[in-house]
């Protein structure tokens, strides 16, 4: 048993029998780690037949119990980050949404300057500081190609992040996700270093009529952008944010250069009236096993809805949730080498490398109307 | 296969020449801090990351993606003579065509060896193995609780613009057949490659579970049981044809202990027939169809003894007060049981 003075504080004797384990087994589902090309899947059959076949190995069916401090992310190992995150602690932020708290962030000037994640923020728009103030932001810029917002608050001498153009972190390197207590929030390392990250297209959610050319409307699926928009069905799209487009083909094209979580403004005609409405773009159908490869993904954690497109960003194995994206990644100098951006998969969270970072904070504050 | 090709291979192997890439020593103060329960300062947890950066550094490059037939995943050279190590399913049949994607770019062909499908262990052999082939020691001795370890493979398929993608973990827990860590796996890392501090194959990647930690591999000192059979192009265990006759497991998507005499649900898992139910963890269990229990044995016996899209009537106690749901099975291998949007998906995009 370990000493109680070693003990983090978190963890008191009353939850420790909750908290100290981590139960592997009974009824799970085992899913194989093999992608099969749809296209192919004629030729070896079973691709739902996968699980079926994992099922019949001999795999775990009692629980075995994991205590907590042999966790990799678990409250032990993260104590240990607990000096390296000193600094950069009082400069995160938690950010805040209506209420909810939908990201967390970084001041990067003591004047009241904090970065986050963009397409976090709806509504009404509060941080929360270290010493618990909570302050209303406003948005003073936003990059859409890395989802980097620049928001100010009305406060003085914060305590603001040193950044510094780092040298990058190297693979295997420890990385801690600062949250707003002692411990970080999670740890983990790097994965792969700074690379374009991939776009995925944006979704509306509509079925076309492809007896006509024109952008019509055959079908509207539930639970879509194109639900929540109140489109419907023999809608005849008409323009996307303020652009005529009068091709099915064209205007499809169009939405999938557009992320996951963009907002898109679209004139629609429906019968003899002309109908604007506003999207916000999901990504492919978020449908339990809408494709297998989603499915696993999705095993285990949840995930950011903008996690491609970015022209820039490492990618690390830690495992942060959608509404802890936005803040500071230190390693263990206690250097900020960069903010998560998206929990992107099972196995990866991406983060803007911090020379990128510095480089748009300088442009979006250039921008920005001055107080 | 060649006869005689497999004659020297075998040859080589049990001469020990194959495995000849040599572990990377682990130097004392580095194995004073991987000896703890865990790391407690930053200097520990420098050292840790010096070996890791280590090890990864030479394990990269001998880490491939794998695409057989209309499958990709990945696998290990372990031998300067084309020997690479994956999973069973990923090999499937003996003799088919194998595509060996290397991290610097390099597309070699191979063949198929043997496939034991009871642990999930393959093997390839490279055509022909250019003579600056990288390749990584394979371990003797079974994962360690607790033991640090590092996962690489072709997470999602092989990317140009991507080296294999490098996780942290430890061995949380294992078997005969298997070996469990934290060290977070998703599809086309099958047959990948688990590596100690020493740089030295552990285990290969073979599924997960619905929990971040449940991440499973097959220990590389199981596979050496049945190694002279794999080289010699066997293939056995559950074959694809049993496994596509075989009966679909009905699953609820909990999890959960007995605790004083009650039946304690712990977990319950998104998306699965429990979680839509309304079951949350922290629920006790107190009868199942109208028979009371009081153990999770028993919960399970009732669902093993369930087909999948039959109910069943669970009573529930939560904060004192108790109620009924009723859940519909689901079935591994059958699609969601709400699976509107596989056939409605849209075909025309957006």
């Amino acid at each position: 048993m370990m000493p109680t003075d070693r003990m983090p504080k978190e963890m008191t004797a009353k939850n420790w029998q909750h908290r100290c384990c981590v139960r592997v087994g009974l009824m799970l589902l085992w899913a194989p780690l093999i992608i099969v090309a749809p296209g192919f899947a004629q030729e070896t059959a079973p691709l739902h037949d996968w699980e079926e076949y994992a099922d019949s190995r001999p795999f775990p069916t009692s629980r075995i119990e994991i205590p907590q401090w042999r966790l990799t992310d678990g409250l032990h190992v993260r104590s240990a980050f607990r000096d390296v995150i000193a600094d950069v602690r009082p400069s995160t932020v938690r950010v805040r949404s209506d209420g909810r708290d939908t990201a967390l962030g970084g001041i990067v000037g003591a004047d009241g300057w904090i970065v986050t994640k963009a397409s976090r923020l709806t509504g009404e728009i509060t941080c929360v500081l270290a010493d618990r103030r909570e302050i209303e932001a406003q948005t003073v810029g936003v990059n859409r190609d890395y989802d980097i917002a620049l928001l100010r608050i009305d406060a003085q001498r914060l305590n603001a992040l040193k950044l510094a153009a780092s040298p990058a972190p190297k693979i295997g390197a420890w990385l801690a996700t600062v949250g707003m207590k002692r411990g970080p929030l999670a740890v983990g390392v790097l994965s792969v270093e700074a690379r374009k990250i991939r776009h995925r297209a944006g979704v509306l959610g509509v079925l076309f009529d492809i007896d006509t050319q024109r952008p019509v409307i055959m079908e509207v699926f539930p639970g879509t952008a194109a639900w929540d928009a109140g489109l419907k069905a023999d809608d005849e799209l008409f323009s996307l944010n303020g652009e005529r487009i009068p091709f099915r083909r064209p205007f499809i094209g169009r939405i999938r250069e557009f992320n996951p979580g963009d907002q898109i403004a679209l004139r629609v005609l429906r019968g003899d009236e002309v109908v604007d409405v506003e999207a916000l773009l999901t990504g492919p159908p978020p449908g339990p096993m809408s494709s297998r490869e989603d499915f696993q993904n999705r095993l285990g954690s949840l995930l950011s809805q903008r996690r491609g497109g970015f022209p820039k960003a490492f990618q690390h194995d830690t495992v942060v949730k959608p509404s802890d994206c936005g803040g500071p990644v230190v390693n263990l100098d206690g250097e900020v080498v960069g903010f998560n951006i998206a929990r992107a998969g099972r196995t990866e969270t991406y983060a803007i490398p911090i020379d990128v970072v510095v480089g748009l904070i300088e442009d979006l504050k250039a921008a920005s109307p001055s107080p | 296969m060649n006869r005689s090709r497999i004659t020297v291979l075998l040859t080589c192997l049990l001469g020990s020449s194959a495995f000849a890439a040599e572990p990377i020593e682990i130097p004392a103060d580095v194995k004073r801090v991987t000896a703890l329960r865990y790391p407690r300062n930053a200097d520990q947890l420098r050292l840790i990351q010096q070996q890791v950066q280590r090890v990864a550094a030479q394990s990269m490059p001998a880490t491939v993606g794998v695409v057989v037939g209309a499958g990709a995943g990945s696998g290990v050279i372990i031998g300067s003579d084309g020997l690479v190590l994956t999973a069973g399913h990923v090999v499937g049949k003996a003799d088919r065509r194998a595509k060996v994607l290397l991290p610097d770019g390099r597309e070699l062909i191979g063949k198929t060896l043997g496939a034991n499908h009871r642990i999930d262990a393959g093997l390839l052999l490279l055509d022909n193995p250019p003579a600056d082939l990288p390749y990584l020691p394979v371990a003797k001795a079974r994962p360690k609780i607790g033991e640090w370890v590092i996962t690489l493979g072709q997470p999602g398929g092989t990317l140009d613009d991507r080296a294999p993608p490098l996780r942290l973990g430890r061995v949380l827990g294992g078997g005969e057949d298997w070996v469990c860590t934290d060290c977070t796996l998703v599809g086309g890392d099958s047959g990948g490659p688990l590596i100690n501090l020493q740089g030295e194959v552990l285990a290969v990647h073979s599924s997960i579970g619905p929990d971040i930690v449940h991440n499973f591999h097959i220990p590389v000192a199981q596979i050496r049981k049945s190694w002279e059979r794999l080289l010699a192009g066997e293939v056995w265990g559950n074959s694809l044809e049993e496994v596509v006759s075989s009966n679909l497991r009905p699953l609820m998507g909990i999890a959960g202990h007995t605790q004083e005499g009650q039946c304690q649900i712990t977990e319950v898992f998104r998306g699965l027939p429990a979680y839509e139910a309304g079951v949350r963890p922290g629920d006790v269990v107190r009868a199942v169809d109208g028979e009371d229990i009081s153990t999770f044995d028993e919960v399970s016996q009732k669902v093993l003894q369930k087909r999948p899209g039959q109910k069943m009537r669970l009573k529930i106690e939560r904060d004192g007060e108790t109620f009924r749901v009723e859940v519909v099975l689901a079935g591994i291998g059958h699609s969601s049981p709400r699976g509107e949007w596989d056939e409605s998906q849209p075909q025309e995009g957006p």
